[in-house]
Formats: structure tokens, sequence, C-alpha cells
């Protein structure tokens, strides 16, 4: 047993050593610790040091090009590059070419150089905001600022649960979808910490709303939140309340209507490629790169193949009263709409907000959805480069078992809360 | 879950991951950019009238250079060259180490048997580029053409990069890891969990060795690892 509970601090070695094998050994000391085969014998300031330091070394090896050789040992080969928070320096010289016409700039860490005019293929606030600024230095400001709201979520969260589950949020927290938005540094990180502290801060859903309605101008997805929140009253028979999320719905959808007629504004991407993304639609086109299959046709097959899962575990599902929560309710909403679309994996970072209600919650087959999904998420499968280069990366395909299950239980458990919900 | 609390099994479970990544880590030194070849691949056959001489202990032999002989350029294996101009020459060098050849210039023959064929993990470098020959599930099959996997198979030269064609089948890879593992499923009533269990595993791992491992891709492919371990916990939870 003592031998044991030694590897606890394995995944802790590896998060700074090499974070390829991370996700392997923390996934199994999870269910070894889920199944009370290891115990956790350590301080919750053990896991606070190892937070701070995760994002102490993050920082550094970002700042400074002698630690470049750190910096990828802490992300998985599959996304793994020299470039320091590369999309939120892209975002930042957006909003430059905004307010200019000509420039150019060197992206910090990279030798990729980005001229205007440049637009990072998001919403449409990015086709209007614009300010001067040095991308680099308000990258790093940025950073700084979000590791410390990021910290305080951490803090706040482990308050309140027990050592073991503290540690497995712990983990959890370190996941592949966490650690690979945070290298990368996508505005999707901005908009889960604001989505945080929009849910658990502001009592006002004026102004709440107001913000998700700014979000969605930013990244379009956020007004999925909305919908979720209209859903969520509709449920709970709330009539009353719902003026103020069907204002902000409808304004948006005349905003993007009247943007879309007069503007040429930026779709949302289609990103595919088996080790980095989720969502039907990615998997389709995966099989669709891959195999040659007909996209629409493979589209149908798994939804199929959804709907299958969604009646094998309708009626061995117990309750968890997840969506009784509504801030839990909407973000899982989120999860099963961006679902049937095409994600990046690091798109699953905001599941850390509803992570500490799975890992309480008593449906095991949920749990092991969860927590398989979420660490094989972006999942490691070749050698990217190290020992030779793949021209293929894409030939690989595989259909996300874990991801079908978790998504099939969450639809399956929303039934039955919907209906639970109507025969009061 | 009575495997998870068996822990002998756990333990040695943590050995062979341990394993596995120490192993995966030493393949990094295994770096070549020149491939150990035959005597015959570099100097030609074997003439019928060669009889092979003592030279290495006459310190006075001079080797003559026949003219119908092509000089050929041999290396050693940090690439020191030499140039030799008979085939006693060529064979006395070859087999005295220099027979190594640059893994560019390596072309195998169309009518090789694959068996003969080079592995990818011979000439892995960091700077070479490789794509896959997919195979169908029919050619997989077909031929013994299963034994090519890893292979390579085609070498094209475009705007001087050198691009490796290397056997692979994805249809194979994907039925053997994913629908086999299903049919294993059906059969759970006449198996035990901890069988069940056992069998995946370390299917995934044969599947694993043979598919990526073999030529050079990493044998922890947590992708598959994690469909494993999903399968055996979901119809662990169901058979209760």
């Amino acid at each position: 047993m003592k031998l044991l509970n030694i590897f606890i601090y394995i995944p802790f070695l590896l998060l700074f050593l090499n974070y390829d094998y991370f996700s392997i050994f923390a996934l199994i000391l999870v269910l070894l610790i889920y199944f009370d085969v290891v115990e956790v014998k350590l301080s919750k300031y053990f896991l606070k040091y190892i937070i701070l330091f995760y994002f102490f070394l993050r920082f550094i090896s970002a700042f400074d090009s002698r630690f470049n050789l750190l910096w990828r040992y802490m992300s998985q080969k599959n996304y793994s590059l020299n470039g320091k928070f590369i999309d939120i320096q892209s975002v930042f010289w957006n909003l430059n070419c905004n307010s200019q016409t000509t420039g150019e700039f060197i992206v910090f860490g990279t030798e990729q150089t980005l001229v205007c005019p440049y637009t990072a293929s998001y919403g449409p606030f990015f086709e209007f905001v614009g300010f001067k600024n040095n991308p680099s230095i308000l990258s790093f400001i940025f950073v700084f600022f979000v590791f410390v709201l990021l910290y305080l979520y951490f803090h706040h969260e482990i308050k309140s649960l027990d050592i073991k589950n503290s540690y497995i949020f712990t983990l959890i927290f370190l996941s592949p979808p966490i650690n690979f938005l945070i290298e990368r540094m996508n505005l999707d990180i901005f908009i889960f910490v604001v989505v945080y502290f929009l849910y658990s801060k502001v009592d006002n859903v004026l102004i709440r709303n107001f913000f998700i309605f700014l979000l969605a101008t930013m990244k379009y997805y956020p007004i999925f939140l909305l919908i979720g929140s209209i859903l969520f009253k509709v449920i709970n028979r709330k009539f009353n309340k719902l003026k103020s999320d069907l204002f902000f719905f409808f304004s948006f959808l005349i905003f993007y209507l009247i943007l879309s007629q007069n503007f040429q504004i930026n779709s949302p991407v289609r990103p595919f490629r088996p080790d980095r993304t989720f969502g039907i639609l990615s998997e389709s086109l995966n099989f669709q790169n891959s195999l040659k299959f007909d996209l629409l046709y493979t589209y149908m097959f798994f939804l199929i193949f959804l709907i299958f899962l969604i009646f094998l575990f309708k009626n061995q599902n117990s309750l968890t009263n997840l969506f009784q929560i509504e801030m839990v309710h909407n973000l899982l909403f989120l999860f099963i709409l961006l679902s049937f679309f095409a994600n990046y994996d690091y798109r699953l970072g905001f599941l850390i907000l509803v992570a500490p209600y799975f890992i309480k919650q008593k449906n095991r087959i949920l749990f092991y959805s969860f927590i398989i999904f979420i660490f094989s998420s972006p999942g490691l499968m070749h050698a990217y480069g190290k020992l030779f280069q793949l021209v293929e990366s894409y030939s690989f395909v595989y259909i996300d078992i874990p991801f079908y299950f978790f998504l099939a239980q969450l639809i399956s458990e929303y039934f039955q809360y919907i209906s639970k919900n109507l025969k009061k | 879950m009575l495997i998870l609390k068996n822990r002998k099994f756990l333990v040695i479970f943590f050995l062979v991951l341990i394993s596995i990544f120490v192993l995966n880590k030493t393949s990094l030194f295994e770096e070549s950019d020149y491939l150990e070849v035959s005597v015959e691949s570099i100097c030609g056959e074997y003439p019928t009238d060669y009889v092979k001489e003592d030279i290495s202990s006459n310190p006075n032999y001079v080797f003559v250079n026949d003219p119908n002989f092509e000089s050929i350029r041999l290396l050693d294996e940090v690439g020191n060259t030499v140039f030799v101009n008979s085939f006693i020459e060529c064979e006395h060098y070859v087999s005295g180490g220099w027979n190594f050849v640059p893994a560019i210039n390596y072309q195998p023959s169309v009518n090789d048997p694959c068996l003969v064929k080079n592995n990818l993990r011979e000439i892995m470098n960091s700077e070479i580029k490789v794509y896959l020959e997919d195979l169908t599930l029919k050619e997989f099959v077909s031929n013994k053409k299963f034994l090519c996997i890893g292979k390579v198979d085609n070498i094209i030269n475009e705007n001087n990069q050198i691009y490796y064609g290397v056997v692979y089948s994805r249809s194979a890879y994907a039925l053997l890891s994913l629908v086999v593992p299903l049919l294993l499923l059906l059969l759970l009533k006449q198996i035990s969990i901890r069988a069940f269990i056992s069998i995946l595993v370390l299917s995934q791992l044969a599947i694993q060795y043979f598919f990526h491992y073999n030529f050079g891709l990493n044998i922890v492919n947590s992708v598959s690892f994690f469909q494993t371990l999903f399968f055996s916990l979901i119809f662990y939870e169901m058979k209760k």
C-alpha cells in the first residue's frame, strides 16, 4: 500500500519533465484513488504550490528563450511549439491592425512574421475594434492576469473539496485540454474565466447577459450560454425571468444578421485532426480526410451511433442532478451543442468549471467517460518529428468512444432532468 | 475494481509503463544518417571466379584497379569516405566496416520482397520526411503484405527533399485496435473481467508495437490505451 501511495507524486514530476506521459499516469492514479486503492496523504498546500510552480515555470520558460526545452517538455508533442502563447499574440496583433493599415510583427518565440491587414478569424468584435499595442508585451501582461485569475479559481474550488477530490481536481486542472489551452493562450481561456466570474460573482442578470453578448461577438459560441439560460428558465418555469435572456439573444441574432448582410465577416473555422479536436463534425472530417469517407454519411453514422448510445443508457442512468445548478446546466448545454460541431480540444478547458461536480456525483459511467475523455483530449498518437517528420499526421483516425459515451450520458441525463421537471 | 486492487498487477503495470518510457527514450539515440548494407548491395554480385584472399595479414598487399569495375564511394558509420576501384578492394573495405551508404541514396528494388526492404526504424532521423502508403484491408491480408508494415517502399525526391514512403494500413489498424476489442466484448459472458482486461491491454500493446513502435512511432499511444481502459471499465460496470 505504501509503495502505491508514492505514485501520487509521479504525475507532478512528469508534468515538468515530460508531459507526454503525464496523462496516462494521471488517469490511472485518478482511477486508483477513485476506487480507494491509493490513499492521498498530502496537504492542500502542496497542491497549491504545484499549481503556482506550474504557472511560474510556464511564464518563465515563455519569457526566457534559454528555457525553451522546458517549455517544449511541458506540452505534448502533438501540439508543442516554440512560439509562446501564440494565439493571444495574434489576437493583439489583429487589434493593432484594426487601428493601422500597415506594419509587421514577429511572433514572440518564432520566426513567423505577421503583417497588416491581419485577422485572427474570430468574431465580429475583432473586425471593428482596434488599438495600437505591442502584442508581445500585452500578451505577457494578459497571461499574468489570466494566471492570477486561474489560481484564484483553483484556490477557491479546492477549499470546498476534501483532499482526495482536491487531488483529482488538481490533476484535471493540469489535464491535456487545459495545458493545451495555456500553451496556446487561446482567447477561449479569457472567455472561460469571465464566464466563471459572471456566474459565481455577478447576480445582476442584465450585466451577466450583456457580458455574454460581448463574449459572443468575440467567438460566437458563448451565445449558446444564453440559449442554455433560456431553456433552464423554461424547464424550471421561471418565465418571468426570461426577458433579459431573450432580449440579448435576439439582439445578437439581429446584430449578426445585419453584419453578415453588410460586411464580410469570418465564419467559425472547422478544425480537424484526430489528435487535437473533438466534436462530431471534426470526427467526420477526420474520416473524410483520412479514409475518403463521405462527410455527410459519416456525420449521419456518428449521429445514429450517438442516438444508439443514448437509448442504451436511457434506463441505466442514475440521475446526478447536475443540471439543477444554472451554471452547470448552461455550461453542459454549451458542451452538448459544441459537440455537434468541430472544435479544438482546448475548448474543453471550460469543463474544468464543472469538474468539481463530476468528481462528486455518483454515476460511475459518467465519471469514467468524463475523466477518460478529458485525459485523452488531445491524445498522443505519433512520433511527431522527433524521430522523423510524418508528412501526414492526419493519417491516423479513430472513433473517440469516450467522447460519444460522455455526450450520450449527458444528453440522457438532460432528458431525464427535463422529463422530471415537466412532470412536477 | 478487482484488477485495480491487485497490488502485484499494479506494480507490474507501472514497471511495464516505466520500461516502455525508458525504451522509447533510448530509441531517440538510435538516429543514423547511414544505412548498413551487405557486400552485394554495394559492390555487386560476387564474381564467379572470386577467391577471397587474406589481405589483412599481408601489409604489402596492393589493390589493383579493375577497369571493368565502376569506382564506388564507401562510407563508414560516421560518414568518412573512401573510393574503391575493384571488387576485391570493395569487398575488403565493406567487410571491414565500410558498409554504410547514405540513407538518401537507398533505393529499394521494385521486386524486393518486403521482408528485405529497410525498416524505417533503421534509417530515421529528424530530417527525414515520411509519408504513409496505405494498404487496403484486402492488400493487407494478401501475399503476406502485413509483413511490410513499417518498411520503406518508395523514395521520392521532390525539390531536394527526400520523402520516404512507408507501408501502413489505416483500415487494418482501425479494425484491430477498435473492432476486435468490440468483438471481444461480445464474448464477455464467457471470459472473466480480469482475463478480458489483460487481453485488451496486451492486445493493445501488441498492436501498437506492430503498427507503430515497430517503425519508430510511440508505443504509448495514449488514445488507444485510453479507449481500451474505457471499454474495460464500462463493461465491468455493466457486468455488475
